[in-house]
């Protein structure tokens, strides 16, 4: 068969023979106009009662109607406020209306200049909610005439330098609303800017529009002491199955910070794709990415470190090994350095070298292997100076070097036979000669995470990976036994347990019939739930808090990609992040009402979350869950 | 048609970003349409043949030849899918010869799409019709209202949607829905629009009182929700008061007026008889006609709200074949003497195993297929009433979609080879508890596509024969 080449412009010389044809592209030609909405007086009104807003109609013979959005900031604990304080809060019971341009930034107490100018970007990004509060809200409703002469001025107190958020980093904050007359004082103390980020964050809770009156409106009084249960609360998204997008990542860290979550963990590479264009090994991504378009470069990382940091995010970085790697490593052979990886793209089914499709494993025994890995290291840590790094390690499967001459060769050299223990001491090998290179590259003192594995599950016994380096990120399940051992072993513990904190889960399957291999769906009620102290005591243990770092959801991407991630990540992410930030001994119901709002509020900035219920919910609080 | 076809042609090249590498190619398109209808019913011939030759030199000659106009768009919509951009060619590429002779399998090809437990922005549905086309689908189920809200801005009712609608922005107006059905026609589309009633009828009917017209809905609101309604939330309409008739003619017309629709859709699911039993009105009601207040009293009531409803459906859309889903009524032996099968077609909502299935065909009704254990989109997700998954669970995926077989159905219950006049087709359903314009996309496709390739094709294959063509789809 033939392929012709075809200009579009060439498309000239369709004739018709009916002329009723000619009638449809008439009808095609309608454009849709943006609709100008009349607005209608609704007949409801809300009541606060017994902290919940009740929708009354405005006939009823009642005093204190308010509006729902009203009603929202001022009725039932904590009001809109996601995630919820953890220290003493009280908020008041008033609102007042208030006009964007009149919030001024009043004054700004801190050690030194880097400091005042990330405040003056994130002041910039909090400008940013009421802009857009205001660009919906004035869709819709006439803008509220009186009373806008209120004023909102603001004070920052900031007691140290760091411009770089870390998990040391102290992200406390208080904050104090106080109303006078025609002005409103918000003051933020915090130790450091990312503590006065959360501070600005919890603000913009306070402030909502308005859609019966047509106005901001604010909380006139509150004080609220806050810092996070955890110091490690994150997403990990996996970049390399399907790639995501740089403009998506970005989204995606604007939604981490409404969320008041602190890391973003990048599952960079895979065995299907290797997109981040390393500087120092540019065949990597030439083989591996998916297309030209669908590479991260070096400027990119760089630019997307930024962002983040402003918005009180820190990016781990993870280059998984020695499995989960195949393309992006097959150009060893043609540029001389031999294989540096084995089995790529190897059929699963033949001879078990991997779990999924592709195959693909590293190959341990060729040093060459180790001197492009530590040029990735090298570019990461310039792109983004990560705090910590992540290795990966997970789903190693020995039989691709069982059958590899190269390997069992240099195995007998060794005085290792075939034994399942002398491949795990291969894989340890591997391990420790790869965390040198990382230690070249970020130091000895930077932490390194790896994903639980049967490595893993022998060290905890062995003892051969230093709990003192290496953190371990436990995707097992929340009732396996490698937890206590690896707690016991001493290491500290990032939890992504498959049973709860995974947000691929209950699709249909990608390699064959039914359901993806951790079915069921995990709804926002499961991830809410998954109290990291409960699971430790079904175990019998009382952790020792410098121990259990914190957790992230994990969002892998054998089955989405740009078009839905948004819905995948949250609202379900936003659970995670309360039950990292507040860690409540309450349950989900006690959240589903602020849960929902700060759904709808997520949605007005742009993050598309999947919706959870109607929101007839919403607007009838108390109907849905009794 | 031909307009959307460049518009195709046009993205492609935007695909590929770069200025084409030049070409000499002539394709010249030359369209043979007999018929001339301008609105897709469900009588509407499909069929079309497609011929592409590659004449001397660098002309290439297309040739349609469809009864009529729809026919014709499904041969564009195949002419795009033998075109795209090659990146090392540097240009749009079209395959030179082919023949290709097609017709659809089932004549209702659909999505339906609930637009009351979350409202959709006029945008996602048109985006959503744009969708449809693509995949030849040529339905588009609106069930536009629900206990939940109301946002059907009815010109004649307009109490409905200022008590019933989400918001002043979650409500369409006649002009808005005028505007989607022509864009849904010039597509192929036909909109089949739903009132659901007796029961899902709450927001919007509770202004009776206040306007002297008595109670048009019941139990709207009730918290006791297991004994009187499905809910959250209850309410039923009042089928007992001549002014709920008033208020569904007057609905019906205004729908007329958006679409005047080929069929209609009355809906008639999940009636539970709890209101109605406590309900004064209803059982002094019941008590005057001579009845009592048994489970076949109720029925009887329920006959007599379809009856009144039909007339007013007569009434303003003459006698069209009306839709029902699938409900305890279907299920009973007496359902053809409360609703005729020669005027209703039954929506199967409930499982593929369910024996009533081959019980309905038998009593002679026309099936529309919308199982949920295959066809039900929003499965899988978590509960919006409680802990652990939704009711129908788990998530189906489009390998279940795609191989959910309705003459296979119809086979294992016996019936081996049923009159193809009257098995319509199907449509996936999309309720929206817990999906709203942010994630509509991810949940309607590509899982669409699979259940539109069941319906237009109907292969004998199953899935793994057509894995590669729906991710090229996607």
């Amino acid at each position: 068969m033939l392929l012709l080449l075809v200009n579009r412009s060439n498309l000239k010389d369709i004739s018709v023979n009916k002329d009723m044809l000619g009638q449809f592209i008439d009808l095609l030609l309608f454009i849709v106009l943006p609709r100008v909405i009349q607005a209608f007086e609704s007949p409801w009104a809300y009541q606060c009662i017994e902290d919940k807003c009740v929708r009354v109609l405005k006939s009823t013979p009642h005093e204190d109607f308010i509006s729902l959005d009203t009603c929202k900031l001022i009725c039932g604990k904590g009001g809109t406020l996601w995630p919820l304080p953890t220290g003493p809060y009280k908020l008041g019971d008033q609102v007042v209306f208030l006009k964007k341009e009149k919030i001024v930034f009043r004054k700004l107490a801190s050690p030194c200049s880097d400091v005042d100018m990330l405040i003056e970007k994130m002041m910039t990004v909090l400008h940013g909610y009421f802009e857009k509060m205001e660009e919906d809200g004035l869709k819709v409703t006439v803008p509220h005439g009186a009373d806008t002469e209120h004023e909102l001025s603001l004070d920052i107190y900031i007691n140290r330098c760091e411009k770089q958020i870390t998990l040391q980093t102290n992200e406390s904050y208080s904050l104090w609303v106080n109303t006078e007359g025609t002005s409103t004082v918000a003051s933020i103390a915090a130790e450091t800017c990312f503590g006065a980020r959360h501070g600005l964050e919890t603000l913009s809770q306070l402030i909502s529009w308005d859609y019966a009156f047509g106005s901001l409106i604010m909380q006139t009084s509150a004080t609220i002491i806050d810092a996070p249960a955890y110091p490690h609360r994150g997403l990990m998204v996996d970049t390399a199955r399907n790639f995501i997008s740089l403009e998506k990542l970005l989204h995606i860290i604007d939604g981490l910070a409404h969320d008041k979550m602190n890391t973003l963990h990048l599952h960079l590479s895979d065995a299907n794709s290797f997109p981040f264009d390393s500087k120092r090994v540019p065949q990597m991504a030439k083989y591996g990415a998916y297309s030209p378009r669908k590479v991260y470069s070096f400027e990119d990382l760089k630019e997307l470190g930024e962002y983040a940091n402003v918005r009180g995010v820190r990016i781990i970085p993870e280059i998984d090994a020695p499995a989960h790697a195949g393309n992006g490593w097959q150009w060893g052979s043609e540029y001389g350095l031999g294989d540096l990886a084995l089995c790529v793209n190897e059929s699963p089914r033949s001879q078990g070298a991997c779990y999924d499709p592709p195959c693909g494993i590293l190959n341990p025994v060729n040093n060459y292997t180790y001197d492009v890995l530590e040029s990735i290291y090298f570019d990461l840590m310039q792109a983004l100076n990560p705090d910590m790094f992540h290795m990966g390690g997970d789903e190693v499967r020995f039989n691709c070097w069982n059958n590899t001459n190269e390997i069992t060769e240099w195995m007998t050299l060794n005085g290792l036979s075939r034994t399942e223990e002398d491949f795990f001491h291969l894989w340890k090998y591997f391990q420790n000669t790869s965390l040198q290179r990382v230690d070249n590259v970020f130091g000895r003192d930077t932490p390194v995470i790896l994903w639980t594995s049967s490595l893993t599950d022998q060290v905890a016994v062995n003892g051969h990976l230093d709990p003192g380096r290496y953190i371990i990120q436990v995707w097992s399940g929340s009732r396996d036994f490698t937890i206590p051992r690896l707690y016991y072993t001493g290491y500290r513990l990032i939890f992504s347990n498959v049973d709860a904190w995974y947000l691929d889960c209950g699709y249909g399957s990608w390699v064959g019939d039914g359901l993806n291999s951790c079915a069921p769906y995990k709804s926002w009620q499961v991830m809410y739930d998954n109290d990291l102290d409960y699971l430790m005591r079904g175990f019998g243990i009382r952790p020792d808090p410098g121990k259990i770092l914190g957790g992230e959801a994990a969002m892998w991407s054998e089955q989405v990609d740009d078009a839905t991630i948004d819905g995948k990540i949250w609202p379900r992410l936003s659970a995670v992040a309360e039950r990292l930030w507040s860690n409540l001994p309450e349950r989900w119901r006690f959240a589903e009402r602020r849960f929902v709002h700060h759904r709808e509020r997520m949605l007005l900035k742009g993050i598309m979350g999947d919706a959870v219920q109607p929101l007839w919910c919403h607007q009838n609080e108390g109907f849905c869950y009794n | 048609m031909v307009d959307i076809f460049r518009g195709y042609l046009v993205s492609m090249e935007a695909y590929g970003g770069i200025e084409p590498t030049p070409s000499n190619s002539m394709i010249v398109v030359k369209i043979d349409c007999s018929q001339d209808d301008i609105r897709i019913t469900y009588n509407t011939d499909e069929s079309y043949e497609l011929r592409i030759t590659q004449e001397l030199g660098e002309v290439v000659r297309v040739s349609i030849t469809a009864p009529t106009a729809f026919g014709v768009r499904h041969a564009l919509e195949t002419l795009s899918q033998l075109a795209a951009w090659d990146d090392l060619a540097g240009s749009v590429v079209l395959v030179n010869e082919v023949f290709v002779s097609d017709r659809p399998f089932y004549r209702h090809r659909g999505l339906m799409v609930d637009t009351s437990r979350n409202f959709i922005q006029l945008g996602d549905l048109y985006r959503t019709v744009d969708g449809m086309s693509y995949n030849k689908l040529n339905t588009l189920h609106l069930h536009l209202t629900d206990a939940h809200s109301f946002p059907f801005d009815s010109p004649s009712v307009p109490q409905m949607a200022v008590y019933g609608a989400y918001s002043e922005r979650k409500k369409y107006t006649v002009t808005d829905l005028k505007a989607l059905n022509e864009y849904a026609n010039t597509r192929g589309i036909r909109i089949v629009p739903e009132l659901d009633g007796p029961a899902h009828s709450a927001y919007g009917w509770q202004w009776g009182p206040d306007y002297g017209l008595g109670d048009l809905a019941l139990c709207v609101n009730r918290l006791n929700r297991t004994n009187v309604c499905i809910g959250p939330p209850c309410g039923i309409q009042n089928p007992v008061n001549e002014n709920t008739y008033g208020v569904l003619e007057l609905l019906f017309s205004d729908l007329k007026e958006a679409f005047s629709p080929d069929v209609f859709h009355l809906g008639a699911d999940e009636v539970k008889f709890g209101c109605w039993n406590i309900t004064e009105e209803i059982v002094d009601w019941l008590e005057d006609q001579g009845r009592g207040r048994e489970e076949v009293d109720f029925y009887y009531l329920w006959g007599y709200y379809q009856n009144r409803t039909l007339e007013k459906v007569d009434t303003v859309y003459g006698n069209i074949p009306v839709i029902v889903w699938t409900s305890s009524l279907t299920e009973e032996n007496f359902v053809e003497n409360v609703i005729t099968p020669e005027r209703y077609i039954v929506q199967i909502w409930t499982e593929s195993s369910e024996p009533s299935i081959a019980s309905l065909y038998n009593k002679g009704y026309d099936l529309i297929f919308s199982n949920s254990d295959n066809w039900y989109l929003d499965c899988g997700y978590g509960s919006w009433v409680g802990d652990g998954n939704n009711w129908c669970s788990p998530y189906k995926g489009w390998q279940l979609l795609y191989d959910n077989d309705p003459l296979e159905i119809l086979a294992n219950q016996g019936i081996l080879n049923p009159d193809p006049q009257r098995i319509w087709g199907g449509e996936a359903a999309m309720w929206t508890e817990q999906t709203d314009g942010g994630t509509l996309d991810g949940k309607l496709w590509p899982r669409g596509s699979a259940i539109a390739e069941r319906l237009w094709s109907n292969p004998p294959g199953k899935w793994r024969t057509a894995e590669k063509r729906l991710v090229h789809m996607r």
